[in-house]
């Protein structure tokens, strides 16, 4: 009798035992491992936004982005001193460079770097105001009959990829 | 000999128990891992640098342009957050910096302090935040 319900006692542990290790096993596995590439994206995200922070300073330095969007012409080339300043910051990371503005309510689009990035590529912004006072006639962003006072915000976008 | 059989049984029974502990423990020790790493996500993809991009145009930009009349500071600020409420709309989040200028000086028509509303939602977050601006800085 006394055998009899040890065996059972010992039966249910063992169903326990299994229903727990399965339990933690799929808890383990299947919720925690798809977060990783999220975590190694983290990186090089904050490396980006803070290669566009550092950059944006200036507009008299000619390697600021406020410096580099004041000189850009219909080209959207930017100088090469800015280019290297960037390059310095993000490199040995491959990395596409993208300006936004607004016309006339437009959202506009322009490719400043054209690099083709890879599927886990990033993208870290930022907005910076210039002054329509400040641009050059043949800026791309100049606005024609406007106040020196009317502001012309740009979105800098840096997509960022491990080469 | 019976005997013996029964308390084999019985160190059996205990080992079993131990080991069940063992994975309970296991099992909160996991639970605990998972609510790190999620605090961890959270804090991770909280828009921070955004807040901060938009914190900066209202303290630096802003600011810069205090010496402006009261109506041109007005459609300065107003330009400025209607633009980037347009730049994150393509994003699919939104984006604002509200100014609310004080009333104009008697002598030089400009304002003397200003307060700025940023709003910041997208990726499930809703931010908000108002700080109080004067030439000397804002708090």
């Amino acid at each position: 009798m006394v055998r009899g319900q040890m065996m059972t006692l010992e039966g249910i542990m063992g169903a326990l035992l299994l229903i727990l290790v399965t339990y933690t096993l799929f808890q383990s596995s299947l919720v925690i491992s798809p977060l990783w590439s999220e975590f190694s994206d983290a990186q090089l995200k904050q490396l980006a936004y803070d290669s566009l922070r550092i950059l944006d300073g200036n507009s008299s330095l000619n390697d600021s982005l406020k410096g580099m969007l004041l000189s850009l012409d219909s080209s959207f080339t930017p100088n090469q001193d800015f280019i290297n300043s960037l390059e310095m910051l993000i490199r040995p990371a491959n990395y596409r460079l993208e300006i936004y503005w607004v016309n006339d309510s437009n959202v506009e689009k322009a490719v400043l770097v054209d690099n083709r990035p890879t599927p886990e590529a990033i993208a870290a912004s930022r907005i910076v105001v210039l002054k329509n006072g400040d641009l050059d006639p043949s800026s791309p962003f100049y606005k024609s009959g406007a106040k020196s006072y009317t502001p012309v915000v740009v979105e800098v976008r840096l997509i960022v990829w491990r080469a | 000999m019976e005997s013996m059989n029964e308390r084999g049984q019985v160190i059996i029974l205990f080992a079993l128990l131990v080991s069940g502990i063992i994975i309970s423990l296991s099992v909160i020790h996991a639970q605990n891992l998972l609510a790190g790493m999620e605090s961890s996500r959270t804090i991770m993809v909280f828009p921070k640098e955004e807040i901060r991009n938009l914190r900066d145009i209202a303290e630096t930009e802003f600011v810069n342009e205090m010496g402006l009349r009261k109506y041109e500071f007005d459609e300065f600020t107003y330009n400025v957050s209607r633009d980037i409420r347009l730049l994150y709309a393509q994003k699919g989040s939104y984006a604002e910096i509200a100014v609310f200028a004080s009333y104009p000086s008697d002598i030089t028509n400009t304002v003397s302090y200003f307060n700025v509303r940023i709003t910041y939602i997208g990726g499930g977050i809703e931010y908000n935040d108002t700080t109080l601006c004067r030439l000397e800085g804002c708090i």
